[in-house]
């Protein structure tokens, strides 16, 4: 099977793909209780006929398979609707929210990677001995702490009693690139910490596994520095498994940064999709999970085409 | 959810939908209004003098959808446009009505008010306040899905500048109640017909103290004081004090709590009550606590078993703990309910605490006679529905403990708010807890609910007694008259127990030790035209 054909058939997975998930979130949306018309109403005294126009200015007093044949057609030319409670398209909605968090995700992978390769090192080299100990337990930590504890604590510390970053919100990147990092600082590494600590526990299995390895014992006996021989030869192959990990986690960053994104007030698809969902408006709530599955089909062919560059053994064919 | 005032309260945080008590006196300098027992109110003594400037930042808990006022608009909405837009009438601290945009009024026959309006006033743009600018305003209010609230309105007119009639169809003395609230504010002609419903909703343009400057969805709204406000403080200086508002959505209540803290907000509209104490204690932040207009209660349908047996109603009325209710669920930071009034009120009858029908403890020994008298001295069982939020999951397990001391078995029915107001609506419950946001006048407020076939009485009661008793009070203007019936009207109501009236939350404000001015009058607005900040 060549390139081309390959990269076909992904295609038609991530098409297949998007079509389920989409269709399931349609349905389950309807299907739950809570109406939008009423929900956006309340309890207030508005009278039946005000709701019964809204109801069908919004389409929603069709029944549920025109709507979808409607969803359907605008989807496939890439219309997504507008949200019903601002009639804002749901595109522009996604495009001004998705830059952000994925600026946040990448940023917590960066942070997590970084943390977890360094500490992972660290790990190997000091078996057995107390340093391992205390970053071991540490990742445990890490793993076990919910995300919003470790984001109420950080801001706690840092914020209130250091003083040293602001407790939270955003500002865009090409507005103020300064305090936009400056901002996003603390909400990526809350977010990579938890990645962290899976991670760093793999990389130190991976590196103390191949260090009896024949390669790495020649590479020691040729001489070269500790550091050396894990940096240029270790790495390569202990690093493989922990691509897979690091690529699922990619993925469950964009899910983990829903609770980031509202403590820190970060107004990514994350805070998108929770309020939207409260207030049952399922066109943008359609939309966000649509492009977030996409987005995490792309991040899995991504991690395929990086195992191949690492691995020559694991090329297509 | 719905979430105005003209909503239920946001039972909000965690999340959500909207969600308090007295002030002990605290070294911070908060004096207590001395009164009666339940009316007591924090009032933050202002130290200091006035300075003008400076901006203030303000964290709210969801985003704005808008700011067309004759659309239907969260709480948060209405909290920023009922600053850069005013209304005809305010009213004070008991909820009396007093003038606003409007000096004076009276009700020249049965069908004819007239107010007198003031002059020298010009909207934002520029363009001048007057009686067919305030006509625009109410008339378009009759076409909004609010129109049900003025339906007796049937003409307004401009007879000059500064005179409005307004014809009501029937007697309609709630009218200057009425006018107080947020969709009868009165915006610019100009600015909302050329920019129409859309535009107007992302740019408003009224007479209020601060003036809309820009609005990001996502971010922030900001606003400037209009340096031609009408309204002058008791010294005759200008209101506003502050310079600048700048709105923050801050999702998170423990994260906005931080935000308070660490100085990066000076006031936060949502207060989780664990923190309230360490608000109140901390450096550099302090509270504001006052009850709500709104209250929370239990809805027992009255044409359904079992709770169409009035024994059964009452048995749960008095097995009922409030005041342990408060204290546990809310941490103390409410006031328990003795009948349909809040203590604010012009209304609220204060002997209600010592003649009344129940107090805030429970009467274990009334509610097994109540239980003999409806043949059911072993308990009963029925299904109590609630949304799964704060305060509700709470109140639930605490009445269903309450209740089983007595041998009645409440099964818990906790679903999301949504699928709880859609079994509401049609009356599809045994019995359902949920709250209401109140209102300044009571026949907008307790008649919905007792009243055959009134707007909220979703339990179905029918007494004819208190119908003529309600439909009379809501038919004349003089307060005292009316309070009477209205006290005539709580007996009755409390006999027939179709409510289990719980308890009013407090409205929390939290606030930077050098905001000053801020009134917290319990009806979930934020007015910002006296505030000013000290030194920090």
């Amino acid at each position: 099977m060549n390139v081309v054909q390959y990269l076909a058939r992904r295609l038609l997975g991530l098409a297949v793909v998007l079509w389920l998930t989409s269709t399931t979130v349609f349905i389950l949306l309807r299907v739950i209780p809570g109406d939008p018309v009423q929900i956006v109403a309340g309890l207030g005294i508005v009278d039946a006929a005000a709701l019964h126009k809204l109801r069908s200015a919004l389409g929603l007093d069709q029944p549920i398979a025109v709507q979808y044949a409607i969803w359907l057609a605008h989807l496939l030319r890439g219309d997504l609707g507008v949200s019903l409670r601002s009639g804002t398209p749901v595109v522009s909605l996604i495009a001004q929210a998705l830059p952000i968090t994925l600026e946040l995700a990448a940023l917590a992978l960066l942070a997590g990677i970084t943390m977890s390769v360094l500490l992972g090192v660290a790990a190997a080299r000091r078996r057995r001995r107390i340093g391992d100990l205390l970053i071991t337990s540490g990742a445990l930590a890490g793993i076990s702490l919910p995300s919003f504890v470790l984001a109420l604590l950080s801001i706690y510390l840092v914020s209130v009693k250091l003083r040293l970053l602001p407790t939270g919100g955003f500002v865009p990147l090409s507005q103020d690139p300064a305090q936009n990092l400056k901002l996003m600082i603390l909400p990526a590494i809350t977010l990579g910490t938890g990645t962290a600590g899976i991670l760093v526990r793999m990389m130190r299995r991976n590196l103390i596994d191949v260090s009896g390895e024949d390669y790495i014992r020649t590479a020691r006996a040729k001489g070269l520095s500790p550091r050396r021989v894990i940096y240029r030869h270790a790495m390569r192959n202990a690093v493989i498994p922990y691509v897979t990990i690091a690529g699922l986690e990619a993925g469950a960053l964009l899910s983990g940064a829903v609770i980031t994104e509202r403590i820190f007030a970060i107004p990514g698809m994350g805070q998108l999709m929770m309020l939207n969902i409260a207030e049952r408006d399922y066109p943008v709530v359609q939309g966000c999970v649509l492009v977030v599955a996409a987005l995490y089909v792309a991040v899995n062919f991504v991690i395929d085409l990086l195992y191949a560059w690492l691995d020559p053994r694991m090329a297509v064919r | 959810m719905g979430d105005s005032i003209d909503r239920p309260i946001d039972h909000q945080q965690e999340r959500r939908l909207r969600r308090r008590h007295f002030l002990e006196v605290s070294a911070l300098g908060l004096a207590a209004v001395a009164a009666p027992p339940f009316t007591r109110t924090t009032v933050l003594a202002a130290t200091g003098a006035i300075s003008r400037g400076g901006t203030l930042r303000i964290g709210v808990p969801e985003r704005f959808t808008g700011f067309d006022i004759f659309g239907t608009r969260s709480r948060t909405d209405y909290q920023a446009t009922d600053n850069i837009l005013d209304r005809l009438v305010t009213y004070d601290a008991h909820f009396v009505p007093r003038g606003m945009l409007a000096e004076s009024w009276r009700a020249v026959d049965s069908t004819t008010w007239v107010f007198t309006l003031r002059s020298g006033v010009s909207f934002h743009d520029g363009t001048p306040f007057n009686a067919a600018a305030a006509a625009f305003s109410i008339d378009r209010l009759r076409q909004s899905p609010f129109k049900s609230q003025v339906a007796r309105i049937s003409r307004v007119s401009a007879v000059n500048d500064t005179t409005l009639e307004i014809k009501v169809s029937q007697p309609f003395p709630t009218l200057p109640a009425v006018l107080t609230q947020s969709f009868a504010s009165i915006v610019s002609p100009t600015a909302y017909q050329k920019l129409g419903p859309a535009g107007f909703s992302k740019a408003p343009v009224g007479t209020g103290p601060f003036r809309f400057v820009s609005w990001n969805p996502s971010a922030e709204l900001v606003l400037a004081a209009n340096p031609h406000y009408w309204r002058t403080d008791p010294s005759g200086g200008r209101y506003p004090y502050v310079q600048k508002v700048v709105w923050k959505i801050l999702p998170d209540v423990a994260a906005a709590t931080l935000a308070l803290q660490a100085g990066d907000v000076d006031l936060i509209t949502t207060v989780s009550l664990p923190s309230v104490s360490q608000l109140a204690s901390g450096p550099g932040t302090k509270v504001s606590e006052t009850p709500t207009l709104g209250w929370n209660y239990i809805f027992l349908n009255t044409r359904t078993t079992p709770f169409n047996d009035v024994h059964k109603r009452r048995a749960v009325q008095y097995a009922i703990d409030r005041k342990a209710i408060v204290d546990a669920v809310l941490l103390g930071h409410g006031v328990p309910m003795l009948g349909p009034l809040p203590p604010n009120s012009w209304a609220y009858d204060p002997s209600i605490t010592t003649k009344g029908l129940y107090g805030p403890h429970a009467d274990v020994k009334k509610a097994r006679q109540e239980l003999a008298a409806a043949h059911a001295a072993g308990g009963f069982a029925f299904s109590l529905t609630y949304p799964t939020l704060d305060p509700f999951t709470g109140v639930a397990q605490a009445v269903k403990a309450q209740l089983a001391a007595v041998g009645i078995t409440a099964n818990l029915d906790g679903r999301e708010i949504g699928t709880v107001l859609d079994n509401m609506f049609v009356s599809k419950f045994q019995a359902l807890n949920i709250d209401w946001s109140g209102r300044i006048d009571e026949d907008l407020s307790t008649a919905a609910f007792y009243e055959t076939k009134g707007a909220n009485n979703f339990e179905q009661y029918s007494n004819p007694t208190v119908d003529g008793l309600l439909k009379q009070a809501g038919s004349i203007t003089d307060r005292s008259r009316r309070a009477v019936l209205y006290h005539r009207a709580q007996a009755l109501i409390n006999a027939d127990a179709p409510i289990i009236l719980l308890f009013f939350p407090t409205q929390t404000i939290g606030l930077r030790s050098n905001v000053q001015g801020f009134q917290n009058l319990g009806d979930q607005r934020i007015p910002l035209y006296n505030v000013w900040l000290g030194a920090s």
